[in-house]
């Protein structure tokens, strides 16, 4: 069994046991790691809050035939604004879930990771804006090679702007080949373009209508969704998170 | 595969949680072979006991013998005051500080945001139903010290506040006999947080 050191992102974590825990990382090198971190519920537990989910940190691994076992841990960045504070919570909460569901184990992932440490990183500073979800759920989308494809229509190729999104189709759509596809404004169409390559910063401080973030961060969820072929979890607790924002089917 | 009897207790106890298949062959075999007659009828009347005798209170949700837990239905405890609890054994923890005379509420759970448990699943809506109908003035969050539990109490806490309830939250840091050169960020971060005066 061979020992390595990796960077990670705590993605979350399931008892396992008595006193164990399994914890679920993302890390750079490795892509998603499943690892048991032995005795950490126990209160003089040397891992302490160090596996918490969210938390930054520094491990050594040892690498086991299903499970990996944590045998040492050190934060890099608690993240504790994030972790303490319900607003931030949920959304991160949900970056992570996406994040844990698209990326695969033992595949080398620096983007994805790069990614949620940059909005975490944000969060950390900045209580979450209205498009802080949607602008990271694009980003993701860009990183796992699934892009939403806004500029002409997908279908013949029309320049734009159109209105319509077909979320199987990938990308926007033309009054013409898009009946059923979902409506959306024609803002939102834009914020979604802008989105798709905004550092998280930048998403985070777009000061947009209430109504089109809604929308924008509904679409994005579906296309994650739609990719990862099931719903995410994550509920949410907060009011600034247009969780259930609803799309005009037509 | 065992013969009759002995294959219904594996199956049995493999129902159990964090019990295996290799577990429970153990523990029937130990049943089976080293377990007298007087243990073993002790052990079933225990489990025909607990279904038949206990009941979950209708008031905080622990465990009641009777139509009450012996907390809610003992009158020295002041009703005014409510810790909440994620299960039943945070309350026997409690308990034995000796720390607290109020009454429980037993959440069931915790929320998890990552994990899609919500507040719906937990016994939310009765803690607030109970705060409006029984005059408590003070709610004490006892939930776990980690990520759930602290969405928890921040979750209630939001619910609670506007109602004019003092809500406390119990302090959470270091352990007593553990080594400070041990303690990461996050724990040292809130024992600091929650550091109180001392008197020499
Ligand atoms: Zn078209
Ligand atoms: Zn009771």
């Amino acid at each position: 069994m061979a020992i390595y050191k990796e960077r990670a992102i705590v993605l979350s974590g399931f008892r396992l046991g008595e006193a164990d825990r399994v914890v679920v990382l993302l890390t750079p090198g490795h892509g998603k790691v499943r690892a048991v971190a032995k005795g950490i519920r126990k209160t003089k537990s040397r891992f302490g809050a160090r596996l918490e989910p969210l938390v930054h940190v520094d491990l050594l691994l040892h690498s086991g035939k299903n499970l990996g076992t944590v045998t040492g841990a050190e934060i890099v960045e608690p993240f504790r604004e994030v972790r303490e504070d319900l607003d931030r919570l949920t959304i991160a909460s949900s970056m992570a879930e996406a994040a844990d569901r698209l990326a695969q184990e033992h595949e080398p992932s620096p983007m994805l990771y790069k990614l949620l440490l940059a909005a975490l990183r944000e969060l950390e500073l900045r209580p979450p804006g209205r498009v802080m979800l949607a602008g990271y759920l694009m980003r993701l989308l860009e990183v796992a090679g699934f892009a939403m494809a806004l500029g002409p229509c997908i279908g013949c190729g029309a320049d734009g702007p159109h209105t319509r999104i077909g979320i199987a189709d990938g990308g926007s759509l033309c009054r013409v080949c898009g009946g059923q596809a979902c409506l959306v404004e024609p803002g939102t169409m834009a914020l979604l373009e802008v989105l798709s390559s905004a550092k998280m910063a930048r998403a985070n401080e777009l000061a947009v209508p209430q109504a089109n973030a809604a929308e924008a961060t509904g679409v994005a969820l579906r296309f994650v969704e739609y990719h990862l072929d099931r719903r995410l979890k994550s509920v949410n607790l907060s009011s600034v998170m247009p969780r259930e924002a609803s799309l005009v089917q037509t | 595969m065992f013969e009759g009897p002995v294959q219904d207790l594996v199956d049995e106890l493999s129902k159990l949680p964090s019990i295996g298949g290799k577990t429970a062959q153990r523990i029937a075999f130990h049943l089976l072979l080293r377990t007298s007659r007087t243990d073993a009828d002790r052990l079933a009347a225990a489990i025909v006991a607990i279904k038949e005798q206990v009941a979950i209170c209708p008031r905080c949700f622990n465990f009641a013998a009777g139509d009450l837990c012996r907390f809610c239905s003992d009158s020295r405890r002041d009703e005014t005051v409510v810790c909440v609890v994620e299960s039943p054994p945070d309350i026997i923890a409690v308990e034995r500080t000796g720390e607290f005379r109020g009454l429980y509420h037993v959440l069931g759970g915790a929320i998890s945001p990552i994990q899609g448990i919500g507040p719906d699943e937990l016994r939310v809506r009765e803690l607030l139903d109970r705060i409006k109908a029984d005059g408590i003035v003070e709610v004490i969050i006892a939930t776990n010290p980690n990520i759930e539990g602290e969405a928890t109490a921040m979750y209630i806490a939001r619910l609670i506040e506007p109602l004019g309830i003092r809500v406390t939250r119990i302090a959470s840091g270091l352990p007593v006999g553990g080594d400070l050169e041990y303690a990461d960020e996050v724990t040292l971060g809130r024992a600091l947080e929650g550091r109180r005066e001392i008197h020499g």
